[in-house]
């Protein structure tokens, strides 16, 4: 296993937002067998160490492949564009107003008739906020990777990605919420 | 981690929440967010025909630091100018509210949320 490849590399995978669950997960697998520490237990201790460092990049590469918000900046990165998300306070009012309205909503979900329902509304909000923002990323990382010029009139791909981490928020939020209703 | 007496005390009596009417003429609204922690933060301040910060209201939803740093925040800023709120660091914040290291963030939310209704202020003033 070759450190030095990116993570779509070290699964097999083109290097694309849209990715073969299936296939990250299986070739995940048979690499977590090549490399698990309990092979190098007999080993010299640069070979265990080498396991254990090789299995934290495999469970790094996974877990960053896996997620919506964390492939995106990972991308991202790969083009060169580091994200920051301390210094982007600047989002755009309208999405900041929804933000607020649906942590109002839910904020009074356990006072409603119907909590779980109220839940469930909140979900496929959040849902459709995320795909539509999903579909606008790559278009923009599109026109990064392939350098096309987008005059100007795109969303910038890093303002998408804060508004993804901003949604993915959210919905672990709701998340917990949901937790405490039952 | 622990919250400092002065994070909790905001946190649990925050000072001036609530709306005003932001179409009025003489509110600012300054909306901003913190993508990393998803904290939302809504602050408006009502100018006098002086000039001079007669009312400040806010909302949050984030975590005790961030309510903390704009309850202080609308404390702050009544009885300032405009140019005075403005110039409001969120070193002063964290350092009020003795924010640790990885809290720094909502202090700077809070500045960027003073600015924007000051900005929005103006930006009315002007059009008008």
């Amino acid at each position: 296993m070759d450190s030095s490849k990116n993570f779509f590399q070290l699964f097999a995978l083109p290097v694309s937002f849209d990715i073969n669950m299936s296939k990250l997960m299986d070739a995940y697998r048979s690499l977590q067998k090549v490399v698990h520490p309990d092979h190098f237990a007999s080993g010299t201790d640069k070979e265990k160490r080498l396991s254990i460092e090789m299995a934290a990049h495999l469970n790094d590469g996974v877990d960053t492949l896996k997620k919506p918000v964390k492939r995106a900046i990972y991308l991202l990165k790969l083009q060169g564009v580091d994200v920051d998300f301390e210094k982007n306070t600047a989002m755009s009012p309208m999405f900041l107003m929804d933000q607020m309205e649906l942590r109002e909503q839910l904020e009074v979900v356990s006072k409603q008739s119907d909590p779980f329902a109220a839940i469930d509304t909140l979900y496929e909000r959040i849902a459709s906020m995320q795909m539509e923002r999903i579909e606008d990323f790559k278009i923009a990382y599109d026109r990064i990777a392939n350098d096309i010029d987008s005059g100007g009139n795109s969303t910038n791909a890093e303002d998408i990605v804060a508004e993804m981490q901003f949604i993915e928020k959210l919905r672990i939020d709701v998340e917990r919420l949901e937790e405490t209703l039952d | 981690m622990a919250y400092s007496d002065k994070v909790l005390d905001h946190y649990e009596n925050p000072r001036n929440v609530g709306a005003m009417d932001s179409a009025e003429g003489d509110v600012g609204t300054g909306m901003v967010g913190a993508p990393a922690c998803g904290d939302v933060m809504r602050l408006q301040i009502k100018v006098g025909d002086d000039g001079i910060i007669e009312d400040a209201k806010f909302k949050t939803y984030g975590c005790g630091s961030a309510i903390a740093s704009s309850s202080l925040v609308t404390e702050w800023v009544k009885g300032k100018t405009l140019d005075e709120a403005a110039e409001i660091k969120n070193t002063a914040i964290a350092e009020e509210l003795a924010l640790p290291p990885v809290k720094i963030h909502c202090s700077v939310l809070a500045e960027d949320a003073i600015k924007a209704a000051v900005n929005d202020y103006k930006k009315k003033q002007s059009s008008e």
